[in-house]
């Protein structure tokens, strides 16, 4: 496996801690090789396509606190540590895994994890929504095959 | 009324292999279900142009204009002859493949052959996340194609992000509280549980008859003429504005069917087949006149129906939409054609066939994560026959008979036939009829006992000869057809949730401190059963109390931003009141509320009463351990768990067990029936559970009852598994529940091992339900019936190789489905049901590991 794999793989089979962050880091990669006229990966072409007119404002918050703000304005995706309150959904986890499972699981694991109360969502879900098409079309583009 | 005896005869009329019949058939069990987008598209489009987005409220004429202009653009498939079959190993992608269309119905309810509907209004949204996956899903792919997934991304779902009805719902349930910005109201946090109630207004409404009768009778020119009449001597702008929307729906009904006659005239002369020029001209003739005009014969009727049921699909979601007592609605142009010398039987049969294909058309939109709960159900679009009519009188009729020959040569899953059966009135024939059909399909048709349901719907206020003349909605609902709006699936409330919280003084388990509801009285205070049995009320009362302000506060938005005029069009009570259904105008208007796990939860009171409260002393055994013993799963508690086993449940014919089914059932009545909607119309209760209760029954811990973490509830009013060893008991717990106050439909599920000679199980079928159905006055008899007659071994062999038993039809509890479709906790909780033995009673469990 090379490292683009391995980095990949890390991103979105949610065996890590990192699972938020590294895919966070990865859209925003996404977004912006996408808007690079010398985009170096065409599968990637057209990506920033999905935020150039959409404005969104999420929270990502740990049960036990630890919080990461994702803010889509004008074409930019921005990733901040601290929390924001006017969001339009927050999702609150308990472990990075639940968050996986709620994203991107194509089992039954999202509503697994609602049923459990692993993952509380307050706010408009078709931000939601949204947010799943975008993660799951970089799959597919970068050929995560297993989520695509 | 009579039956011809050659009808009779129709019963062993089979069409051949390799008939335009059969070849249709076998391409529509061949094709999976494609996304439509040009609902959606279209639709959006304009809203868009009309600025509806922007709009506090969308009135039901800009609503009408949306519809008509829809109407007039969509695309006229006269005939079809593309769709995708499933992909195999090593190529997963769905294939292409092509066949013959000879269908006598031209237009269908997507541009698609099976198609799947999207309403972006609803929940259509919730795809968007599994576009890219939808071909390759294990369970029930759909196909996409690559443009249509980049037109739902970003031309049509973008524009519904802040205007969905749920969403809309959302932000009004907080805009009282301001501090409170962001947050859901207490109803839609308890709602996102999943586990204790659930509403389908965010899906959809639909869950009605609507009356085709007018239509048929007068043509839609004439109901349109009716309108412009009454806008006329209107005295409100708001009446005349409902008549002009009228009009305008059914003008864009009206240039659909044009729109087909024209296509169908072009493309006859392409044809190399004169048969085939001959049926386009023919189907080009008929649509330019039905259903504008009124139809004059049998052909005519069912061409009326079909093109009304596409406009109305368009605007309501295929959930539950029903099409109501079709053999009494065709009754008098059949008999006419017949008696005239223009059609003969078996070609009404084809008929009817080929309808039922076209019924089938669509499926609903289901996303993934939804299969663990709804997996594998279709539209389920109910056709009711038989019974009697609206003066009392036996109204079972040769179209009735054409209509179960029809469903045993077809076996589809959608349409969901359910049979009246009136206790000394309809035949003994005739049960026997449908008892063969039953045998024949292996799970249809569901049977309705007359008596029981009219005297239900009459406590209800239905007036007598709008009882008699009632119709299955969605699974097993009776409503009184076209006049009802019911909406019957409203609610949906999982009575073993309100267990835990009066159990844990308004807490559940995997919610761990939190205060869910409210206090009942901590487990240690209660000193007698009736105690704890209040606060089970208590609990109740609170969860029916918020899920009914939920269901209320989401029909408002319904009421301001979802008009149904094409529904309003076709129903008795709007054209009188000038008012939409969807605000009241319906004749009748009613709720409906759904229970899930109605047998484990009655059976854990017993269990409760018994052993925690038993009068003696030395056999008691405290609540808290009890809630010890659920909590651990009874890992270490095995002589606890042993002595649940033993106490007498519902379902033992036993007075004392039943009694807290009885309970349970009254009062969830009283809980509900006072209670008003928002279309000034009351609640009523019904108990068919779908595949939710197993989808419930997965993520839900362990039960006084000793069903142990995720094993099933039972469906319906069914006895827990295993419970009722002889099939007599089962009928009579069943029997005993109050049928008055079970006025929204039960389904029992009763299985039956198949039998070698089937003439004695013809012989013992018969008798069995006339004693079900028997009155013991006051109780006027069991309500409804429904079977799954297969063995467990074509079970096995079914969910080892699904393969194989691609249409293999199964009852789940309500609507009929196909095995294979179904989430393997459901093809569990079926496997696991108790199978009888039909001549003896004698019984057999069977349990599934899980592993396996």
């Amino acid at each position: 496996m090379n490292l683009r794999d391995d980095i990949l793989e890390r991103a979105f089979s949610g065996a890590t801690d990192e699972f938020l962050e590294l895919l966070l880091k990865i859209m925003g990669l996404g977004f912006a090789i996408s808007n690079n006229p010398l985009n170096p990966v065409p599968a990637l072409d057209g990506y920033q396509k999905h935020i150039e007119t959409f404005n969104g404002r999420y929270l990502f918050q740990a049960q036990e606190g630890v919080a990461t703000s994702v803010i889509f304005h004008r074409g930019e995706m921005n990733v901040l540590d601290d929390p924001i309150d006017d969001w339009d959904l927050k999702v609150t986890f308990k472990d990075n895994e639940a968050l996986w499972k709620f994203l991107l699981s194509v089992k039954h694991d999202a509503m697994d994890a609602i049923f459990k109360n692993d993952v509380d969502t307050e706010g408009n879900l078709n931000y939601l929504f949204k947010f799943g098409f975008m993660v799951r079309d970089l799959c597919q583009r970068l050929g995560v095959s297993s989520l695509a | 009324m009579g039956v011809s005896p050659r009808i009779l005869d129709l019963k062993k009329y089979d069409f051949p292999e390799g008939s335009p019949l059969m070849l249709l058939r076998e391409a529509y069990f061949r094709a999976i279900p494609e996304v439509c987008i040009e609902r959606p598209e279209l639709v959006t489009k304009f809203h868009v142009e009309s600025n509806l987005l922007n709009q506090e409220t969308i009135s039901i004429l800009d609503k009408a204009r949306v519809y008509r202009k829809v109407l007039e653009n969509r695309k006229s498939v006269v005939w079809h002859n593309q769709a995708y079959q499933r992909g195999t190993d090593p190529y997963p992608d769905p294939r292409p493949f092509f066949f013959d269309d000879w269908s006598p119905f031209a237009g269908s309810t997507t541009s698609k052959f099976k198609g799947v509907l999207l309403y972006p209004e609803l929940v259509g949204l919730m795809l968007w996340p599994e576009l890219h996956g939808l071909p390759k899903r294990a369970h029930n792919p759909y196909q996409i194609t690559t443009p249509d997934i980049e037109k739902l991304n970003f031309e049509i779902f973008p524009h519904w992000m802040n205007r969905s009805i749920l969403e809309i719902a959302r932000v009004r349930s907080y805009a009282q509280h301001p501090e409170a910005y962001h947050q859901s109201s207490e109803e839609l946090k308890l709602m996102q549980l999943l586990v204790l109630f659930l509403t389908s207004k965010p899906l959809c409404i639909s869950h009605t008859i609507p009356d085709f009768s007018r239509a048929i009778r007068f043509g839609l020119r004439g109901v349109i003429n009716e309108a412009e009449q009454n806008m006329a001597a209107a005295d409100t702008p708001a009446k005349r504005e409902f008549y002009a929307a009228i009009i305008e729906v059914l003008e864009g009904i009206v240039a659909y069917s044009r729109n087909l006659a024209i296509t169908a005239e072009l493309l006859a002369p392409m044809q190399t087949i004169s048969e085939k020029k001959r049926r386009l001209h023919e189907i080009a003739e008929r649509y330019r006149r039905v259903p504008e005009h009124p139809a004059t014969g049998f052909k005519d009727a069912l061409t009326t129906i079909w093109v009304c049921w596409t406009a109305l699909n368009l605007e309501n979601p295929n959930v539950g939409f029903s099409l109501g007592r079709l053999d009494q609605v065709l009754y008098p142009l059949y008999r006419q054609d017949v008696d005239g010398g223009h059609l003969h039987p078996t070609d009404a049969l084809e008929l009817l066939c080929f309808f039922w294909l076209k019924i089938g058309d669509h499926v609903p939109m289901m996303p993934e994560a939804a299969e663990q709960l709804f997996g594998g159900t279709g539209a389920n679009q109910a056709i009711t026959i038989g019974g009697i009519d609206s003066q009392g009188n036996d109204s079972v009729n040769d179209v009735t008979y054409l209509i179960l020959r029809a469903t045993e040569l077809m076996k589809l899953r959608d349409p969901n036939l359910n049979a009246r059966y009136f206790p000394g009135i309809n035949s003994e024939d005739y049960l026997r009829r449908l008892c063969e059909v039953n045998i024949n399909t292996g799970a249809t048709p569901a049977i309705h006992n007359d008596k029981a349901v009219i005297l239900a719907l009459q406590d209800k206020g239905d007036s007598l000869a709008h009882a008699r003349d009632y119709g299955i909605v969605g699974c097993v609902e009776p409503v009184s057809a076209g006049r009802t709006y019911a909406h019957c699936a409203a609610l949906l409330v999982n009575v073993a949730a309100v267990l835990e919280l009066a159990l844990f003084n308004g807490r559940m388990r995997h919610t761990g401190s939190r205060l869910l509801t409210i206090e009942t009285g901590h487990h240690g205070g209660f000193q007698t059963f009736e105690q704890f049995r209040d606060a089970y009320r208590t609990q109740l009362e609170w969860v029916a109390d918020r899920a009914v302000r939920l269901n209320n506060l989401l029909g408002e938005v319904h009421q301001d931003f979802y008009p149904t005029p094409i529904l309003s069009s076709l129903f008795e009570g709007p054209m009188d009141k000038g008012s939409d259904v969807i605000q009241g105008g319906a004749k009748i208007n009613s709720s409906g509320v759904s229970i899930i796990a109605l047998a484990d939860t009655a059976d854990s009171l017993n269990v409760i009463r018994e052993l925690c409260f038993n009068p003696a002393p030395d056999r008691r055994i405290p609540l808290s351990t009890m809630m010890e013993a659920i909590s651990a799963n009874f890992a270490g508690f095995d002589d606890l768990y042993a002595r649940t086993k033993k106490v007498p449940k519902y379902g033992n014919d036993n007075p004392g067990a039943n009694e807290n089914a009885q309970w349970l059932v009254t009062t969830l009545d009283a809980a509900f029936r006072g209670k008003n909607n928002y279309r000034g119309g009351k609640y009523r209760v019904g108990y068919w559970t779908m595949t939710i209760h197993a989808g419930l029954s997965a993520v839900t811990g362990a039960l006084p009852n000793g069903r142990k973490d995720g094993e099933n509830f039972a469906s319906g009013i069914t006895p827990v598994s295993g419970v009722a060893t002889h099939l007599t008991s089962a009928l009579n717990s069943a029997a005993m529940l109050p049928s008055r106050a079970l006025s929204s439909g039960v389904a029992l599920n009763i299985k039956f091992a198949p039998e070698q000679d089937e003439k004695a199980m013809l012989d013992h079928f018969t008798p069995l339900i006339k004693g079900y159905f028997a009155e013991d006055k006051p109780d006027p008899g069991g309500i409804e019936i429904q079977f799954n007659i297969m063995d467990h071994e074509t079970f096995l062999d079914a969910m080892a190789h699904p393969e194989n038993y691609p249409y293999l039809l199964v009852r789940v509890s309500g609507y009929t489905a196909y095995f294979r479709d179904l989430s393997p906790q459901m093809q569990k909780e079926i496997m696991e049901r108790t199978e009888y033995d039909l001549s003896s009673g004698a019984s057999h469990s069977y349990h599934i590991d899980p592993e396996s």
